[in-house]
């Protein structure tokens, strides 16, 4: 009785916010009951969704994504672009996973489970079974609504992506038939590819989850009820609005920590919830702090966190490849107990798996084809997260005076980039996952801190919440980041992300010579009176000091144009800063001074990131040997101390 | 009781052979040299006229650019130190002989020591093509150890659930490198006793001297590891008195200075490590003759 009440009033609840709209305009109201059969590894499945055509045309087709079938077979294009199957699978039949949709009816009308059809709106596959497409009998309307019921049965890999099982730890993710997006009057329903995420509408879910007795639950939203079953199973109800994926865990060794967390500035009210598995429980303070300092970062910077709850998954070891995802108010992070206080991985971990609530959680762009819009910009505000309460030099690792920054780690990767692909492309038309993961996350970064250093802190920082503000619950596209940028800066940012959004070039401005002659007097034939000034300023010249004419050649060897600063030393001390517009290929600086040149850099301060060379971003008129000495020879130490471990 | 004496008398011996710390030294220093060369070039061309060659701290940033823009002369080093390791290795041999006729002069023959150069390097081509010959059949024990830590994979395994019992699997890690430490020493003591058996009976047959020196270690095991420990806790005594002393190294205003006394330090380590060594030998031999009473 008490469950039937509750499931009344949530139903009301959800209605009324499905009618009214809260913060987001749902599209989709999910009601999923789902049984965890740990034996079999799997999850029996009932669904009930409610569809709202938001477009202004007839709608004769449903389009689904079947995630879990990527897991099926060699066949799915998942596994034939990831090239190898993972060992798990192949040493066991029972290791692969799938989902089968059992039967989809409309409710209280007619069964459309033989209209069922798989497609493959991307490369073709045949094979590839993750997207499902139904076609109606009747088209719904524009505005119009269907609510379908949804018979299916989830078998779960062992965990190699993101989702499945290892032992008796469930990560319940991508895991239930979900409706793709109707999107500019088309489906955008992308097949599982081996370099891509998500998309999906915003909407309401409530979920019952089934487990056996012992098992410690934790997902998406706000836990409205738990029951004990008859047959000592428990189920707990779950429900949430204003997000648009739903993903739970379950497993008997968790330990759950709750905390409740306040800011006064912005307003935040939520529960933390750490879900932390027995071999870390000794990272649990890390976790926390971590979170609470990302929830602290992202509200202040963008807007206030919305939802109710956070929960934080720490898989075990074997279960690690289900760390560090992003799901809506539940993301994994990753630990070992063992792990050093100074080495940050925990840290990076959950500020930036918590930062995706913002950056595809609450502003949901389309992972699959422009993912740097949330996975770039979460990480460039990571790695300005991680300085602020790491330290800007040891924000990675800090251990016996050896330090590291997120910056710099991001740093190795785009300068050692092959430039093969640009930022913005379909996820998975990169090339591998490797340019797939330094273009969406670390070039795209630096793309935004250059920007950044560009047009100043405080514009960027009005750029991004007005970003947040604007597209809050809803999709943007690349385009509606330009525009926001351009509109609150003021300036035709256009030179900038056409070039960094889609060249695979490389930004590289550098020192090329630097001279410093003296000046000598004119020969030849000269008219009387440039005679006579010349006599005069020879006169000057012996009277004064030597005159040398110091020259900075200045060149520009990628092709990404960027304006630069120059700052020029000279003997005496004296230091002039140049701009230049950098789209000439070089610039000639020259100075006529009594005094030689010490030393020109291009970019002083660091301000570029993107720029792929800094030891040609400086020259001194006069080489030095000192620091070259010093760490060849210390170098050579160390390869002596090695070779006497050696041999006797 | 044997076990101090033959220690003492093999630090002590170690101590009076001065001309040959200096020749393990210099060994290693000329291979040094080498690398020095090849990294000052690189080092120089890279970031001789960068602002980066005035400042004497270390900047992991400019570390990651000389790695990723000048790789390939990266490689062309890492080319160089492995071919230096070899010949460094085969030098070694080339010296066990020499150091070895040298500790195993009698002690009357104390004017012969005169003749250091003539005895060391007579010694050391003597008994060269033996102890190579011994380096080739001491793959087998190490494949011994291999096969061991291959064995201890699958019982880490059972023990740690597949890595899930993360405090087991993190103390295990610990142990397995004590037992894989405690192979690599027992494998080393064992060859240095069966070139002293090649030196002292003037073994032409390597295999059985092998094999005699598995018996000898096997027979003499809580001494002969104790010994053997001991001079390894000098060793490690010794490292720890130069870690100190880089530690505390004052910073001086003079850049020469900053380079020149650090530099010292580390040829001091590699001369007292290179005392250590023959102490090591010397020790040992002692040691060997005792118990053997030859």
């Amino acid at each position: 009785m008490k469950k039937i009440l509750l499931l009344v009033i949530v139903s009301l609840f959800a209605f009324s916010q499905f009618s009214l709209a809260g913060l987001s305009e749902p599209i989709v109201d999910y009601h999923i009951k789902a049984k965890l059969i740990p034996e079999e590894k799997s999850v029996l499945g009932e669904e009930e969704l409610t569809w709202r055509n938001d477009s202004n045309r007839f709608v004769s087709e449903l389009q689904f994504h079947l995630y879990l079938n990527a897991f099926k077979n060699s066949r799915s294009t998942y596994m034939r672009e990831r090239r190898g199957i993972p060992r798990d699978l192949r040493s066991n039949r029972r290791n692969w996973g799938y989902i089968e949709v059992d039967k989809i009816q409309i409710k209280d009308g007619p069964d459309l489970s033989s209209a069922i059809e798989y497609i493959q709106p991307d490369d073709d596959n045949k094979d590839d079974q993750t997207v499902m497409k139904v076609t109606l009998l009747e088209p719904i309307p524009p505005h119009g609504k269907i609510t379908l019921q949804i018979d299916f049965y989830s078998k779960l890999p062992r965990v190699f992506e993101r989702t499945g099982f290892f032992k008796d730890f469930f990560m319940v993710a991508q895991w239930f038939p979900k409706i793709g997006v109707l999107w500019q009057g088309e489906w955008n329903c992308h097949q599982y590819h081996a370099n891509s995420e998500f998309f999906a509408d915003f909407g309401v879910y409530t979920v019952e989850i089934t487990v056996p007795e012992g098992f410690v639950v934790g997902a998406t939203g706000k836990r409205i009820d738990a029951a004990r079953n008859e047959e000592g199973s428990i189920t707990y109800t779950h429900y949430q609005e204003d997000v648009h994926d739903f993903a739970w865990t379950a497993c008997p060794d968790f330990t759950e920590y709750k905390e409740s967390y306040s800011l006064k500035n912005p307003p935040v009210h939520t529960e933390i919830i750490l879900l932390i598995h027995r071999s870390h429980r000794n990272q649990k303070e890390r976790y926390l702090s971590s979170l609470k300092n990302a929830i602290e970062f992202y509200s202040q910077s963008y807007g206030a966190y919305p939802y109710p709850t956070i929960t934080l998954v720490d898989p075990p070891l074997g279960g690690f490849a289900a760390g560090g995802m992003e799901y809506p108010t539940l993301f994994t992070s990753m630990a070992v107990s063992w792990m050093p206080k100074g080495v940050y991985m925990t840290e990076m971990v959950t500020i930036h798996e918590f930062g995706h609530n913002y950056w595809y959680g609450i502003v949901g762009s389309n992972e699959f084809e422009e993912a740097w819009l949330d996975e770039g910009i979460n990480s460039y505000s990571e790695i300005k997260a991680l300085a602020k309460y790491y330290g800007e030099n040891s924000s990675m690792l800090n251990i016996h005076g050896v330090k590291m920054s997120d910056l710099l780690f991001h740093r190795l990767r785009v300068i050692a980039s092959p430039r093969l692909d640009s930022i913005l492309k379909n996820s998975w038309e990169f090339y591998n996952s490797a340019t797939y993961g330094i273009n969406v996350y670390s070039k795209a970064a630096f793309m935004l801190l250059t920007l950044e250093n560009y047009l100043g802190e405080d514009v960027m920082s009005e750029v991004m919440r007005t970003f947040f503000e604007k597209w809050k619950f809803r999709h943007p596209r690349t385009q509606d980041f330009v525009a926001v940028a351009q509109e609150v800066s003021g300036q035709d940012l256009g030179w900038f992300f056409d070039q960094y959004l889609n060249s695979v070039s490389k930004l590289d401005y550098a020192i090329h010579r630097l001279r410093s002659r003296q000046v000598k007097k004119p020969e030849g034939i000269l008219e009387p009176e440039e005679e006579a000034l010349e006599k005069s300023r020879s006169g000057e010249i012996q009277q004064q000091k030597k005159m040398y004419r110091n020259e900075v050649v200045v060149v520009r060897k990628g092709e990404l144009i960027f304006p630069q600063e120059i700052l020029v030393t000279f003997e005496e001390g004296e230091k002039i800063r140049e701009k230049w517009e950098g789209k000439e290929r070089w610039k000639r600086f020259i100075y006529i001074r009594p005094y030689r040149l010490k030393l020109a850099q291009i970019d002083p301060d660091n301000k570029i990131p993107l720029d792929i060379n800094r030891l040609n971003n400086s020259q001194l008129f006069i080489p030095k040997k000192i620091s070259p000495l010093k760490w060849a020879l210390r170098l050579m130490c160390n390869f002596q101390a090695f070779l006497s471990y050696l041999s006797f | 009781m044997k076990v101090l004496r033959s220690y003492g008398g093999g630090i002590i011996d170690a101590i009076l052979e001065p001309k040959m710390m200096f020749v393990l030294w210099l060994r290693n220093f000329i291979f040094g040299l080498f690398i020095f060369y090849l990294l000052l070039r690189l080092l120089s061309g890279a970031m001789g006229k960068t602002v980066f060659a005035e400042s004497l701290s270390f900047d992991i940033n400019i570390l990651f650019d000389l790695l990723v823009h000048h790789g390939q002369s990266y490689s062309m080093i890492i080319s160089a130190g492995i071919i230096l390791i070899v010949l460094y290795f085969l030098v070694s041999i080339f010296l066990y002989g020499g150091i070895l006729s040298i500790l195993t002069l009698p002690p009357e023959a104390k004017e012969e020591k005169r003749r250091f150069a003539q005895i060391f390097f007579q010694g050391a081509g003597k008994y060269f093509g033996r102890f190579f010959r011994l380096s080739i059949y001491s793959l087998l024990l190490w494949a011994v150890f291999i096969l061991i830590n291959l064995l201890l994979n699958p019982l880490g395994k059972l023990l740690t659930g597949d890595g899930t019992n993360e405090r087991t699997a993190f103390y295990l890690l610990w142990i397995r490198l004590a037992i894989g430490l405690f192979l690599v020493f027992l494998i080393r003591m064992i060859l240095d006793y069966s070139r002293i058996e090649i030196v002292i009976l003037d073994s032409r047959s390597i295999f059985l001297s092998l094999f005699k020196a598995i018996k000898f270690v096997f027979q003499n095991f809580g001494k002969t590891l104790a010994l053997y420990y001991l001079l390894v806790l000098t060793g490690i005594a010794l490292i720890s008195v130069f870690w100190l002393l880089k530690s505390y190294l004052p910073s001086f205003s003079s850049p020469w200075l900053t380079i020149l006394v650090p530099l010292v330090v580390a040829q001091l380590y590699i001369f007292f490590r290179a005392w250590l060594k023959i102490a090591f030998q010397s020790a040992q031999l002692v040691f060997y003759i005792r118990l053997s009473a030859i």
